[in-house]
């Protein structure tokens, strides 16, 4: 039941919020906070609970290996059920989920909005999508989720956004919707394909996952449904285009959901959905997305060279970190995997953060010009110094996870095609351009505006140490992470690559 | 036990994490104590595990000391451990004790310059970085100490943030050196891919019973190009003068003691591949030699004082690289850990000088600091001989006698090599004494005299001056005494000189012409330095050759126009996002298309009428004409 209560407990706390909210702004968040503090302790002990079943799945790797299932009948005659399951992957997953969408509460804690509580409840919403699309184990029951996700993205964007927000929120929802039809698509031709193949018509994940489609041309068409779908989501090269505007003008909690979690669950769907549900398709593409892999992350870098908004570098670099991300996956190799699971963290963690700072900036400056900043590490050195700090964080500093999830991927992509690897390598030189272009200009000099510029609240300040915490903590203390992933990177692997079991390298 | 090892390096990163956390709401006392403190603490340890190391038998003296598992991952992982032997206790030592004393200068020289806490904050995480490196016990480990370093250095050159020029400069070092650092990485990786793991002993052990191959060759080429951008060595020196910018001590420690020598440990580390591919091997020597006549030229012209000592800097590692190059690991070794005390004398005398001229570089604005202040110039003058190398009672000419005696009878162009080491002999000498004339001789160029110094600045400038005489002797030629102490010591990492020696009278004859080379150098600097005092004529701006020199034979120019330019072309041209804009486009175009089709619904009858009219002549002509 556990898994439920994960859904339930943000949509339970949005919509509490948003009673709340036309009498008491603080009770509001309050609420919000409680409800999301509760899923982190659901969440918590599930992990606890499991921790040792975790370990011994890792043994006997194969099929799926649910830890906790939830499962009921929903419409039998079409063969949809209500099927949640999570294993050490989904917790990890959700696991972030709670931690950022802990921070986009902190993030706009200072500033109030209009119309606070409808505010609240879209953020409760997408919290519940993303929590159901880490643990959905029917087709249509994560399609339902996955569009839970999209359309309360849309109002915070088109709602709370900047200048250029209805145009931005537009373009989200016109590529998210167009690829997730695809997807829909893709599902109802697989459920079709199977049914007349097998005699069971179901959406069934589990179920449809020992059965692969023949590696015939219609198996490859639906596997690309789902790729494209994932791959927009993912924001991967040439799909990315609506991902710089709609980092960009959303308010920073949209932001910080969108680049943490909701890019996270185009990943989450290429590992648990493409993979598992077309391993045959997934490997023969493989070459093709590791050269978008590698694309992405060179043309995330350049363009963030150049960018003046402080927001669209960050969305940049986030664009070409999930190349790595990509490459990682399609890999097929356990170090690579388990770079992009890193990666997925930290990631999360850190650009989140500089979301948080960017947020902070425009708040206190008015505005997202890093050519109009300059002079803040003398006007509020604690700013200054965290947003350096997630800066080069971002750069994949050794020592932090950003680096460690770049280290493994690329390794593992060396063990397979040695050029893109080795341009994967020049393109994390374009990340160290652009970063410190941006802490030069946002941060040295002296300023000319003799304003006082206010320092970060307590709050803020905190919410970001707690986030360099954890980057830092997954890059020099990556096992228990490692060790939760670790049957599912082995049970899709296997699925990929029967034969070679582990795909590690020869040694 | 061994985990007391660890120590060394967490206790100046503890000093990091208690300066950021608590630095800037407490008094100076506070950061001064923790950040020498610890740092001192560690210097302590590491001299205490040095002699320990020098008191057991060869087989003895590595110690390795692992906390725990990092990453593992069915295939491949790495652990939490530190490699203590004569190699990476000897790269402790040095870093530790200079370290030590420079923090300790440092506690006079910052006051008053602003963010006291955060300047010995970033120093602490140097030191513990640096440490990481040295021991590191697998190429993970070191990796995320070399980073580290290239972080501070970064931080501490941008250290005066609010001139906007500072922080260009540490920008333009952490880009140089990360473009080197994706060679190491993509060699990390092939290491990896080849021998399975980064454990540095295995990796050795694995690759001497492989024994050559181009993979072999093709990862020693690679942490090659790591190391020489780290350390500055020729295509990758451009940064180096340039971080200058940062506080003097930081140049002292960072840019010229230890940080930029991180590749020769690398190479001196990893010397088993470079012996397996002699054609690395030598591109080691070839670089160490162009670098060293190329630090050695353009360090003649500068009129910075700083820039000066970095040109010197990049020439002297340019020696430390010959040595490695002719297989000479030790002597590159001795090189180092004489230069780390000569050179980190010369710059806390420069910081003394500046801080005495009230910030003035020029050496051509300086005169007469031997009477204002005696004591620093005696100190200077040791750093400059020691630099120099003047024969007997410096440790600058036993260490490079050591190299050059190595390089004389290396089989590929052993003479030639000599013969530009010996030339390098006579620039440094000419440019060093050229630079301390001028700053301590004839009669002060500044309006309102000196400003006093701090009695701190002088016990860790006397101490650095004893370690730039004394430490020679550890080691010197065949005819002098033949002491063998140092490379006694590094025997069970660093094997002995491969080649054969030279006759005894030919080694002889070898240093008395270095000798008198040296000797020859301060006697011109002197006639060189008289003229231009009594030509009268200051020289603002170089012209000519000199102005060739002064600019560092244009390599900066060289870079802009041939990399940065096209580069931030490129990226500007990138920026609109095409992509983007194709997206955009379409959407245009439906626009565009649903426009043209609103007019076909106007609403006009006869328009439609005349639709319907046409499309029913053309259905009547098909009937007809078919």
């Amino acid at each position: 039941m556990s898994l439920i209560y994960v859904i339930l407990l943000p949509l339970a706390g949005g919509i509490l919020a948003a009673l709340i909210a036309p009498r008491s702004r603080f009770l509001a968040h309050g609420v919000m906070l409680l409800s999301l503090a509760a899923m982190g302790v659901v969440v918590a002990i599930d992990l606890g609970t499991h921790a040792e079943a975790m370990a011994a799945a890792g043994a006997s790797a194969g099929a799926l290996h649910y830890l906790v299932e939830v499962s009921a009948t929903w419409i039998p005659s079409l063969g949809i059920s209500f099927h949640l399951g999570a294993d050490g992957l989904s917790f990890v997953l959700l696991g972030l989920t709670v931690v950022l969408g802990l921070i986009a509460l902190v993030s706009s804690w200072r500033s109030s909005y209009e119309n606070e509580g409808f505010y609240l409840l879209n953020i409760g919403l997408v919290l519940a999508g993303v929590a159901g699309v880490f643990t959905a184990a029917d087709l249509i029951l994560f399609f339902l989720f996955w569009e839970l996700m999209i359309v309360p993205m849309y109002f915070l964007i088109s709602a709370w956004g900047g200048t250029g927000r209805e145009r931005a929120a537009m373009k989200f929802f016109l590529f998210t919707q167009a690829s997730g039809l695809l997807m829909l698509l893709s599902m109802i031709g697989l459920y079709l394909a199977h049914g007349s193949a097998t005699g069971t018509y179901t959406f069934d994940l589990v179920s449809l996952s020992g059965w692969t489609a023949g590696g015939a041309a219609p198996a490859l068409i639906l596997f690309l449904g789902f790729v494209t779908a994932f791959g927009v989501k993912l924001a991967v090269v040439p799909a990315h285009a609506w991902a710089p505007d709609a980092y960009a003008e959303a308010p920073t909690a949209g932001s910080i959901l969108l680049s943490g979690l909701l890019l996270k669950s185009g990943a989450y769907g290429l590992l648990r959905f493409s993979i598992t549900l077309f391993p045959e398709e997934a490997r023969r593409i493989a070459p093709v997305m590791l050269v978008l892999g590698v694309v992405t992350i060179l043309y995330g870098g350049i363009l963030a060279i150049r960018q003046n908004d402080v927001k669209r570098i960050i969305a940049y670099s986030s664009i070409g970190h999930m190349g790595y991300l990509t490459l990682g996956v399609f890999s097929w190799t356990t170090l690579g995997y388990t770079g992009a699971i890193v990666m997925i963290l930290s990631h999360g963690f850190t650009t989140s953060a500089l979301f948080f700072v960017a947020g902070a900036m425009q708040d206190r400056l008015s505005t997202r010009d890093i050519r109009e900043m300059g002079g803040l590490r003398k006007a509020a050195p604690r700013l200054a110094g965290l947003g350096t700090a997630f800066l080069i964080f971002a750069l994949a500093l050794p020592g932090t996870g950003n680096f460690l999830a770049e280290f493994l991927v690329i390794a593992g992509v060396f063990q397979m095609n040695v050029p893109i690897a080795v341009l994967a390598v020049a393109g994390s030189i374009l990340s160290v351009v652009y970063a410190l272009r941006a802490i030069h200009l946002m941060f040295d000099g002296a300023r000319t505006d003799t304003a006082p510029v206010e320092e970060l609240r307590r709050h803020e300040s905190i919410a970001l140490a707690a986030l360099a915490l954890l980057v830092l903590w997954i890059g020099l203390i990556p096992g228990p992470i490692i060790k939760a992933t670790a049957p599912a990177a082995a049970s899709h692997l296997q699925s990929v690559l029967p034969a070679a079991g582990q795909g590690g390298g020869n040694g | 036990m061994q985990t007391v090892i660890w120590i060394v390096p967490i206790l100046p990163i503890a000093g990091f994490i208690i300066l950021t956390l608590f630095g800037r709401r407490s008094a100076w006392q506070f950061s001064a104590v923790v950040g020498a403190g610890t740092v001192g603490v560690s210097a302590l340890l590491a001299l205490v595990a040095g002699l320990t190391l020098a008191g057991v038998p060869d087989a003895g003296r590595t110690v390795i000391s692992s906390l725990g598992d990092w990453v593992v991952i069915p295939g491949f992982s790495v652990d939490f451990s530190l490699r203590l032997d004569v190699l990476s206790d000897l790269m402790a030592m040095v870093i530790t004790v200079v370290a030590f004393l420079i923090h300790l200068y440092s506690t006079a020289f910052m006051r008053g310059k602003g963010d006291y806490h955060r300047y010995f904050a970033y120093l602490n995480l140097f030191v513990g970085s640096m440490l990481l490196l040295v021991l590191g016990n697998n190429l993970l480990l070191l990796f995320v100490g070399w980073e580290g370093v290239g972080l501070c250095s970064y931080l501490l050159i941008g250290f005066w943030y609010e001139d906007p020029t500072n922080g260009l400069a540490a920008n333009k070092a952490f880009i140089v050196t990360r473009i080197a650092d994706a060679a190491l990485l993509v060699g990390l990786f092939l290491t990896i891919s080849t021998f399975g793991t980064l454990d540095i002993s295995q990796v050795l052990s694995r690759a001497s019973s492989a024994g050559s191959s181009p993979t072999v060759t093709a990862i020693a080429a690679l942490l090659l190009v790591g190391a020489i951008g780290k350390s500055a060595q020729l295509p990758f020196q451009l940064w180096l003068p340039d971080a200058m910018a940062g506080p003097t001590p930081v140049s002292a420690l960072i840019h010229a003691a230890t940080m930029v020598t991180a590749g020769v440990y690398l190479v001196a580390r990893m010397h088993l591949f470079y012996v397996l591919s002699p054609g690395v091997q030598l591109a080691v020597a070839i670089i160490g030699a162009a670098t060293l006549l190329y630090g050695g030229l353009s360090a003649l012209t500068q009129h910075d004082i700083k820039r000066v000592l970095a040109y010197s800097t990049i020439s002297q590692i340019g020696y430390m690289f010959l040595g490695l190059g002719v297989g000479a690991w030790s002597a590159a070794m001795f090189h180092f850990m004489n230069h780390a005390f000569f050179k980190a004398l010369l710059f806390l005398g420069a910081g003394v000088v500046i801080h005495r001229l009230n910030g003035e570089h020029n050496i051509m604005r300086m005169g007469g600091i031997r009477r204002t202040d005696r004591p620093l110039f005696w100190l200077f003058l040791t750093g400059a001989a020691a630099l120099t190398g003047i024969p007997l009672v410096t440790s600058g000419f036993y260490s490079k006698e050591a190299i050059l005696e190595s390089a004389w009878i290396y089989p590929v162009a052993g003479p030639l090599f000599w013969a530009i080491g010996a030339f390098g002999v006579f620039l440094t000498g000419a440019y060093i004494f050229r630079l301390f004339f001028h700053v301590f001789l004839g009669e002060s160029k500044k309006d309102g005299g000196t400003r006093p110094a701090s009695f701190i600045f002088y016990p860790p400038m006397i101490l650095l001056a004893v370690g730039a005489v004394l430490a020679g002797f550890l080691r010197t030629p065949r005819d002098l005494g033949n002491v063998q102490l140092m490379s006694n010591f590094l025997n069970p990492v660093l094997a002995p000189e491969q080649f054969r020696p030279a006759g005894l009278s030919t080694e002889v004859m070898l240093q008395i012409v270095t000798a008198l080379l040296s000797l020859l150098a301060v006697f011109a600097a002197y006639l060189s330095y008289r003229r231009s005092t009594k030509s009268k004529v200051e020289e603002i701006e170089p012209h000519g050759i000199k102005r060739f020199l002064y600019t560092g034979m244009g390599a900066d120019w060289l870079a802009t126009s041939l990399v940065v330019r096209p580069f931030l072309w490129f990226a500007g041209i990138m920026r609109r996002d095409w992509v983007d804009l194709f997206y955009n486009g379409v959407a245009q175009a439906g626009l565009l298309v649903n426009r043209a089709l609103r007019y076909t619904q106007s609403g006009l009858v006869r328009w439609y009428l005349l639709g319907i009219g046409i499309g029913v002549l053309v259905m009547l002509g098909m009937v007809v004409f078919s």
